[in-house]
């Protein structure tokens, strides 16, 4: 079921890709018309120490070590994204963003794919809309093109988190007030799919990079004893498939932004994917995923921009049916602060963050972890659509599963040097 | 309190009892004007940009004067040019689209609703602003596009350049009401900041302070970061 599924999702995205391309013969001016921006991303990393999720490592970075203890120097094409957007008639456009990449189980895969609606407004009310598969609107600091961060390279934990296991397959409604001081807008969303999310978060914990995985990716899990072969969740696949639908239920999230003209905004979101947590297909559990995100943004004297972000949540699967059966259960929650200041071509920021997940089951794995991040980048704009970004990320983390699992140090902290240069279009 | 004569009056006056109507007109209607220097600062004494600053004759008779009919905002590099346009009631603005791409102009304002669907390569059209007041404009494209129209009465208004300074030239002799607009002032609408006489040809040179919401910094146009980069 789950599969045919995900075969229809990718026929459907495939038909919108070569509609685009097909139609976009037309001139930019008439309808429709179809313009393509992007980004290529060349990237040079001293690694941490760990081996990276990427490689089924513990480590929280995006580049690792070969084997755990030995960091070493990596040099590829970090992103080629691709953002194909179709304007369809004046209030409804369709966009699609592909990205390439050599690490990606499938070398071309879909982060985005959906129609935005957005009539023109007529009075201070009005309304918009997206239908398709996008991010949900969480992030007050992925604001750049293909969901990039225009302060750092990698992500905080929260947004690099959603970034790989959250993504809607269903339809957004936004209903928005604009005042002379304050903008509000109610937002709501009803979708399939995305029921594995919540796995990674699980048997992994917090990560801090800047992988989007596409809509079609498998993301490789570290063996933990739980879901080895022999261990008590071995029906769990070696990898998450974040956007399975396995339950045949829609999920649904609610959410609020207040702009303030002088003083910021102020985002809230309420995320439950309802999952019937009973249920594995194909080797991915539905995880019933349910957190709160609070999200602020703002200007401190001397210009120095804020982003700050807290979620908490709760994500748990009844492995055997109740009233006996063990559940697999984890509470997690993540704090970050980022201050920014830009001057020219120039961009500094820094980024503190706390993570956090709690086992909370029977089972005899510990999927615990605390720990905290600390990220300092340099940006600078050479020239128009170039941008340069030097970041250092060191962080610290204590899980006990590391030792259980694969006989490591449970407290270990990790730094990460990278190097990036971005060409845009 | 002087009134100012409108030009049917004169010449009614011309025709019935010349003498002394001649007498009148030269008391009334002299052949200098005065140029009135504004200069618009915030509460913290600094230089405001793009303010609009208008003379209002007290008694509110604005019929006389003379002011342009047409004006053009146009729209180029995914930006409205000028950033604030000042028009007087009855104004036909132009909306020249000079970027190759297309743009959805509108606004909700109460002095003007209205929506343009230009195409690129220059398609133009026009909108007259028959009611006087602020005039938000937004593209539904480009969210970053913003720009303003400020509709007046009066004849007698100029925007601050950069220095914060205005110039009204050719003020007749009479007794104004003075008053400035920004986008980003905190009181709307404007409120009016006192009055003073034009009684000879010397320039007159007035300052206003006007209230400001908290000083954010000013949006870069092409900033690199404002673009998503």
């Amino acid at each position: 079921m789950g599969s045919a599924r995900r075969h229809v999702k990718a026929v459907a995205a495939s038909a919108f890709i070569c509609a685009v391309f097909a139609a976009s013969a037309h001139g930019q001016s008439e309808l429709p018309s179809f313009s393509a921006t992007g980004l290529l991303d060349l990237r040079v990393a001293l690694t941490g120490k760990s081996v990276s999720w990427e490689d089924r490592g513990l480590g929280k970075t995006r580049f690792g070590a070969a084997t755990d203890g030995n960091n070493r120097v990596i040099a590829r094409i970090a992103e080629a994204s691709l953002i194909v957007k179709g304007d369809l008639t004046w209030d409804i456009s369709g966009v699609a963003h592909v990205i390439a990449g050599a690490q990606q189980e499938h070398p071309i895969d879909l982060v985005e794919a959906y129609l935005d609606y957005h009539p023109v407004p007529t009075s201070r009310y009005g309304i918009r809309g997206r239908a398709g598969a996008f991010f949900p609107t969480i992030s007050l600091e992925n604001t750049g093109l293909g969901w990039t961060s225009p302060f750092t390279i990698s992500s905080s934990a929260i947004n690099s988190w959603v970034g790989e296991e959250l993504r809607t397959f269903g339809a957004e409604l936004t209903a928005f007030r604009t005042g002379d001081d304050i903008d509000v807008s109610l937002t709501g969303s009803v979708y399939y799919a995305n029921d594995p999310a919540g796995t990674i978060l699980t048997w992994r914990g917090w990560a801090i990079h800047d992988r989007k995985s596409g809509i079609f990716e498998k993301i490789p899990l570290a063996p933990v004893r739980i879901i080895r072969p022999g261990g008590i969740l071995d029906n769990q696949a070696p990898y998450v498939a974040p956007l399975a639908e396995i339950d045949d239920r829609a999920g649904y999230y609610v959410g609020a932004n207040v702009e303030h003209h002088d003083f910021g905004s102020l985002h809230l979101l309420y995320y439950d994917n309802s999952a019937d947590d009973r249920e594995i297909e194909g080797g991915q559990w539905a995880w019933l995923t349910r957190f709160l995100s609070v999200g602020l943004k703002t200007e401190l004297p001397a210009n120095v921009d804020l982003v700050a972000q807290y979620l908490k949540g709760r994500t748990s699967v009844i492995t055997i049916p109740p009233p006996t059966g063990p559940i697999s259960r984890t509470h997690y929650d993540s704090l970050f602060f980022l201050v920014s200041k830009t001057w020219g071509q120039h961009r500094v920021s820094a980024r503190w963050e706390h993570f956090a997940t709690h086992d909370r089951d029977r089972f005899p794995d510990n999927n615990s972890e605390t720990g905290h991040g600390l990220t300092l980048a340099y940006v600078f704009y050479p020239v128009a659509k170039q941008r340069l970004t030097l970041e250092l990320l060191h962080v610290r983390a204590d899980r006990p599963e590391r030792t259980l699992s694969f006989n490591l140090p449970a407290k270990w902290h990790d730094t990460q040097i990278q190097a990036s240069y971005r060409f845009f279009f | 309190m002087m009134v100012l004569e409108s030009a049917d009056s004169t010449r009614g006056c011309k025709l019935r009892r010349l003498p002394v109507a001649a007498l009148l007109c030269l008391f009334i209607q002299p052949a200098w004007a005065a140029d009135v220097t504004v200069i618009v600062m915030s509460q913290s004494r600094a230089p405001i940009s793009d303010a609009v600053v208008t003379l209002s004759p007290t008694g509110g008779d604005v019929s006389s004067g003379e002011s342009p009919k047409h004006a053009v905002m146009v729209q180029e590099h995914q930006q409205f040019a000028p950033f604030v346009l000042p028009i007087r009631v009855g104004t036909t603005v132009e909306f020249p689209n000079r970027d190759s791409f297309r743009h959805h102009v509108y606004s909700f304002s109460p002095a003007k609703t209205f929506e343009l669907k230009l195409y690129g390569g220059g398609e133009t059209q026009t909108v007259t602003f028959d009611v006087p007041g602020a005039v938000a404009l937004g593209c539904n494209i480009h969210d970053n596009m913003l720009a303003y129209i400020y509709v007046v009465e009066t004849p007698y208004f100029a925007k601050t350049s950069s220095n914060g300074r205005a110039v009204i030239q050719g003020v007749p002799p009479g007794n104004y009401e003075i008053a400035a607009w920004h986008p980003n002032q905190k009181s709307q609408p404007s409120n009016p900041t006192g009055n003073f006489d034009v009684v000879s040809e010397n320039n007159v040179e007035k300052i206003v302070s006007i209230e400001m919401k908290r000083d954010r910094r000013p949006r870069q146009p092409g900033a690199f970061d404002e673009q998503g980069y």
